[in-house]
């Protein structure tokens, strides 16, 4: 009986320390378990050495691949600049031409040296003057090289029509504008041309229009200046040729 | 009774397993190092067992102390940055062959010696 109890007594402690045993053992092995399924995500607090290192190279790789690519954006950054740099050359070429091309147009305000002629009706004229003067002496100018012409501060461009509806009344620019006496006509251009074109003996518009007996005065000037086309430019018929 | 004090102290280690917090890597080291130990020890109590000179004294001293060593020792061998818990684990690892080739002994020995008796009494069954 007493041996029994003995007996008992031995396997059960036994029993307890092998529980607890079995406990301590069981749970380490389940936590270290854990712990190396948690590690294999990617913590940078618990990789070991080796680990590290082939993170570190592998991210090395990664980094040149990076900079590789960061390289080649940059270039290409770079071409676009010159490209843009390019664009905006062509666009201030094409933005001279256009000026140019509004200024051979008529369509800017200009100055330069020139000529202004006045001519005045008078009572001592034999007759005042007509469109058909306006339109020789434009002519004339032309001739002698002017480059911007205005009547009055019109400005005569190449589809300027100049019209007489009845006596001291002439118009521009299709019927637009009326103009009257004294007529201003401005033209810029070379001076000597200019002058000696219009007083050429006899024959010249000056010479002319005095035989005549009507008042005209010649005017060298320094500073013309004159005023852009102010109507519109409008086509309906014509078009572009390709 | 100690069957059962097993199974459930496996139970209760692995719910308490999942129940606490992992940790940190370097620590994991060390705790491999010690649960190495453990086993080392459970499967010496097993050979000692088989042996008849099992004494839980023993197997107690040698279970703790055994895995509290090996993480000593891994700590110096950090320390001194020799790779010490290499030696541990060869150790441990090579006596819980050793172990388990007396268990596996053993219980090969017990196999053959039911199959002779039953060639026995198959033996005494035809002879008579």
């Amino acid at each position: 009986m007493n041996k029994k109890n003995i007996n008992k007594k031995e396997t059960l402690i036994l029993s307890v320390t092998l529980g607890i045993i079995t406990v301590v053992l069981v749970t380490s092995i389940f936590i270290q378990f854990r712990t190396v399924n948690e590690s294999k995500e990617l913590n940078l607090d618990t990789l070991r050495d080796d680990e590290m290192k082939t993170q570190i190279a592998s991210y090395k790789s990664k980094y040149e691949e990076t900079m590789e690519q960061y390289t080649e954006n940059q270039n290409k950054i770079q071409e676009y600049n010159t490209a843009m740099s390019e664009n905006a050359e062509t666009t201030e070429i094409v933005d001279k031409e256009l000026n140019q091309a509004k200024t051979l147009l008529g369509l800017t305000d200009v100055k330069g040296s020139g000529v202004i002629v006045t001519l005045t009706d008078t009572e001592e004229a034999l007759y005042t003057y007509t469109a058909d003067d306006l339109l020789q002496l434009i002519n004339e100018l032309k001739y002698a090289g002017a480059e911007a012409i205005s009547i009055n501060d019109n400005r005569i461009i190449n589809l300027t029509d100049i019209a007489m509806i009845s006596d001291n009344l002439i118009v521009m620019n299709g019927g637009n504008t009326r103009i009257s006496s004294p007529y201003v006509v401005k033209a810029i251009g070379d001076q000597k041309y200019l002058t000696s074109t219009l007083s050429m003996k006899n024959s010249g518009y000056i010479d002319q229009m005095e035989a005549n007996g009507m008042k005209i005065e010649l005017e060298q000037k320094d500073n013309i200046e004159i005023k852009a086309y102010t109507g519109e430019l409008d086509s309906k018929y014509m078009k572009e040729v390709e | 009774m100690m069957g059962i004090a097993i199974v459930v102290g496996c139970i209760l280690g692995v719910l308490i397993g999942f129940i606490t917090p992992t940790i940190p890597y370097t620590v994991s080291q060390y705790l491999a190092i010690g649960i190495v130990a453990a086993l080392d020890s459970v499967f010496g109590g097993i050979a000692s067992n088989i042996k008849k000179n099992f004494d839980m004294k023993v197997f107690i001293s040698g279970f703790f102390v055994n895995a509290i060593l090996a993480i000593l020792l891994t700590y110096l061998g950090e320390k001194l940055n020799v790779d010490i818990y290499l030696a541990a684990i060869i150790v441990f690892v090579g006596r819980m062959f050793n172990n388990l080739g007396i268990i596996r002994r053993y219980y090969l020995g017990i196999l053959s010696q039911k199959k002779n008796k039953n060639k026995q009494i198959k033996k005494e069954e035809t002879d008579n």
